[in-house]
C-alpha cells in the first residue's frame, strides 16, 4: 500500500508524449509503489528521469546539478555512457516504472557513479540496504564488492563477474562481518581487472548473494503479501545444500504461488531464512511475482500430507 | 502394507537401467533383449518389460523401482506398471533428434499420473548435446501451471539420480500437497 509521505518524480529531456504518457502513469501509480509519487518540476524532484538519448538534456542536467541533488534514472533505448546505475528501457511501461520506484532505497540518495559505501552493523544498519538490495537496485553496470584483497565485480547489463584475491570460494566473502565490506559501483571499479581476467557467468553468484547478503530483510520491490512463484527450479548445485531450499522450491512451484505467511505455516521456517531464498530466486531471476486477492493458503487449515513421514524416510535414506 | 514404487520411464538410450542401478541396493534386475531395430546403433540390448530395483527404509520398508521400457510400442506396460506409483521421473535423452517432441509424448502418455502425483524431468547426455537448453524444456511443461523440476543429471552418478528423487518427493510434499 502506498505511504502517505509524498515524493516528487520528474523528467528532463522527454519528448512531449512521454512526457505526457509519464504525468498520467504517475497519478495512476497509486498503490502499486511503496511511496506515493507526484509529477513536479525538476527543481523539486526526489527523482528524475533523464533521457540520455537526448544530448541537450544531459548537458542540462549536469549543468544544474541533478546528480548531486537526486536519484537520477537514465531512460534510453541503449546503455548510455553515464554514471548511472539505474535504467528504464524505451517505450516507458508502467510495470518497469513500478518496479524500478519500488527498488529504490527508502530515502532516496544522489546517485553517484563513484559513491562509496561501508555496509555497516552499527546503529545505521537498519537504514542500510544489504548488500543484495545493493545488487537489486545496480540494474546496470559495474558493481563492487571487496574486503581486503577479495574482491567480487559484477557487470549487471550483462550478468557476468571477475573474482579475485584469496577467497577462491566467495561464500567466505560474504561470511566477513559487514563491517568491512566496501561496495562500490562506476566504471572505475573495473580499472584494476587484468585485462586476461576471466568473466564468468553472474547467476550462481547473484544467488548466493542472495542467500547470504540479505541481512534477513526481503528486497524492497518484493511486498510480503503477493503471491511469489518460482518460473524454473535452479540447479541442483545452488539448493543441494539444505532439504529446505528443496521444499521451498517444491512450494514455489505451486500454480498460484504462495505468500510469505503460507510458506512460514507450511515450513515453519524463520522470516530472514525465507526472505533470504526469495531475494536468492529474484536476483537468480526466477521468481516471479502477483498480487494475492484469493484467500491465503495458510488461512486454510494446513493439513500434513499423508505420506510425510514416508517422505521423510526415502530423504533420509538417500543421503545414506 | 501396499506397495511403495516410482516409476522412471524416458526414451530409449536414456539411462534409465542406469539410473535404477545408481541408487538400487540390489543390482536391477533386467528384462533386455537384444537390439535389433534402428537402436542397435545406440545400444547393444534394450529393456522389453521393465527394469526393477529396490531401496530398503529405515524401518525395514522397501521402496520399488521401476524403469518402463523406452520404447512407444510398449506403452501398454506403462499404464499398468505406473498403478499405484508414488510419482515419475522422465529421463530425456538430449542426443536424440528432438528431445522436446520426446518429452511432450511421454507427459501426454502419462498425463492421468502425473495429474494425481508429480513428475521430475532429468535431461541426460548433456555431454553430446547441448541443446535444447533448460529453459525450453521449462517452456514446453508452462501448460501444467505446476513448475516440475528439470534438471541436468549423469545417470551414473548417485548422487544426480538421489537429488532428481529428492526432487521429485519435494514435490509431491509441497507442489501436489
Amino acid at each position: 500500500m502506498g505511504n502517505l509521505e509524498l515524493k516528487n518524480l520528474s523528467s528532463i529531456g522527454f519528448s512531449p508524449k512521454d512526457e505526457t504518457v509519464l504525468k498520467a502513469l504517475t497519478d495512476l501509480l497509486g498503490a502499486r509503489t511503496r511511496e506515493t509519487w507526484v509529477y513536479s518540476s525538476p527543481e523539486y524532484a526526489d527523482v528524475v528521469l533523464l533521457d540520455t538519448d537526448n544530448p541537450e538534456a544531459v548537458v542540462c542536467w549536469r549543468n544544474d546539478g541533478h546528480g548531486e541533488r537526486c536519484t537520477t534514472i537514465a531512460y534510453s533505448t541503449s546503455a548510455p555512457d553515464l554514471p548511472l546505475n539505474r535504467r528504464l528501457n524505451k517505450p516507458l511501461r508502467a510495470a518497469d516504472l513500478i518496479a524500478i520506484l519500488n527498488s529504490l532505497p527508502e530515502r532516496s540518495q544522489p546517485d553517484l557513479s563513484n559513491s562509496k559505501a561501508t555496509v555497516g552493523t552499527s546503529s545505521e544498519s537498519i537504514a542500510t540496504p544489504s548488500l543484495a538490495q545493493r545488487v537489486s537496485n545496480c540494474t546496470h553496470g559495474y558493481l563492487k564488492v571487496g574486503n581486503g584483497n577479495d574482491t567480487l565485480i559484477l557487470n549487471r547489463s550483462d550478468s557476468t563477474c571477475v573474482i579475485s584475491g584469496s577467497s577462491v570460494n566467495l561464500l567466505n566473502l560474504f561470511a566477513h562481518s559487514d563491517e568491512n565490506l566496501i561496495v562500490e559501483t562506476g566504471a572505475e571499479v573495473c580499472n584494476e581487472v587484468p585485462s586476461n581476467a576471466e568473466w564468468r557467468n553472474a547467476r550462481p553468484m547473484l544467488w548466493w548473494i542472495g542467500l547470504h547478503g540479505s541481512s534477513g530483510r526481503l528486497l524492497d520491490h518484493l511486498d510480503p503479501s503477493s503471491n511469489f512463484k518460482i518460473v524454473r527450479w535452479p540447479p541442483p548445485s545452488l539448493i543441494k545444500s539444505s532439504q529446505h531450499y528443496f521444499n521451498l522450491c517444491a512450494l514455489l512451484s505451486r500454480k498460484t504461488g504462495v505468500t510469505m505467511a503460507d510458506i512460514q505455516s507450511l515450513t515453519g521456517m524463520d522470516s530472514r531464512e525465507i526472505s533470504a531464498f526469495l531475494n536468492a530466486a529474484s536476483l537468480f531471476g526466477v521468481l516471479k511475482t502477483r498480487i494475492s486477492s484469493a484467500e491465503p493458503v495458510a488461512a486454510n487449515p494446513v493439513k500434513e500430507p499423508a505420506n510425510k513421514s514416508l517422505f521423510e524416510k526415502i530423504r533420509s535414506r538417500l543421503k545414506t | 502394507m501396499s506397495e511403495i514404487k516410482l516409476i522412471i520411464t524416458g526414451t530409449p538410450g536414456a539411462g534409465k537401467t542406469t539410473a535404477i542401478g545408481a541408487i538400487s541396493e540390489t543390482p536391477p534386475v533386467k528384462t533386455d533383449t537384444a537390439t535389433t531395430d534402428d537402436l542397435a546403433s545406440v545400444k547393444e540390448v534394450t529393456t522389453v518389460a521393465m527394469d526393477f530395483g529396490e531401496i530398503t527404509l529405515d524401518d525395514g520398508q522397501k521402496v520399488f523401482i521401476y524403469g518402463t521400457p523406452g520404447q512407444r510400442r510398449f506403452e501398454f506396460m506403462w499404464k499398468i506398471l505406473v498403478e499405484g506409483g508414488l510419482g515419475l521421473i522422465i529421463l530425456v535423452d538430449c542426443s536424440r533428434e528432438d528431445p522436446l517432441a520426446d518429452l511432450d509424448m511421454y507427459l501426454e502418455n502419462f498425463a492421468d499420473f502425473i495429474e494425481r502425483t508429480s513428475v521430475v524431468i532429468g535431461v541426460t547426455r548433456r555431454d553430446l548435446s547441448e541443446t535444447p537448453s533448460l529453459d525450453d524444456f521449462y517452456e514446453r511443461i508452462e501448460g501444467w501451471g505446476r513448475v516440475f523440476p528439470v534438471m541436468e543429471i549423469d545417470v551414473r552418478e548417485a548422487e544426480d539420480v538421489s537429488l532428481l528423487v529428492n526432487a521429485l518427493i519435494s514435490s509431491l510434499e509441497f507442489t501436489t500437497a
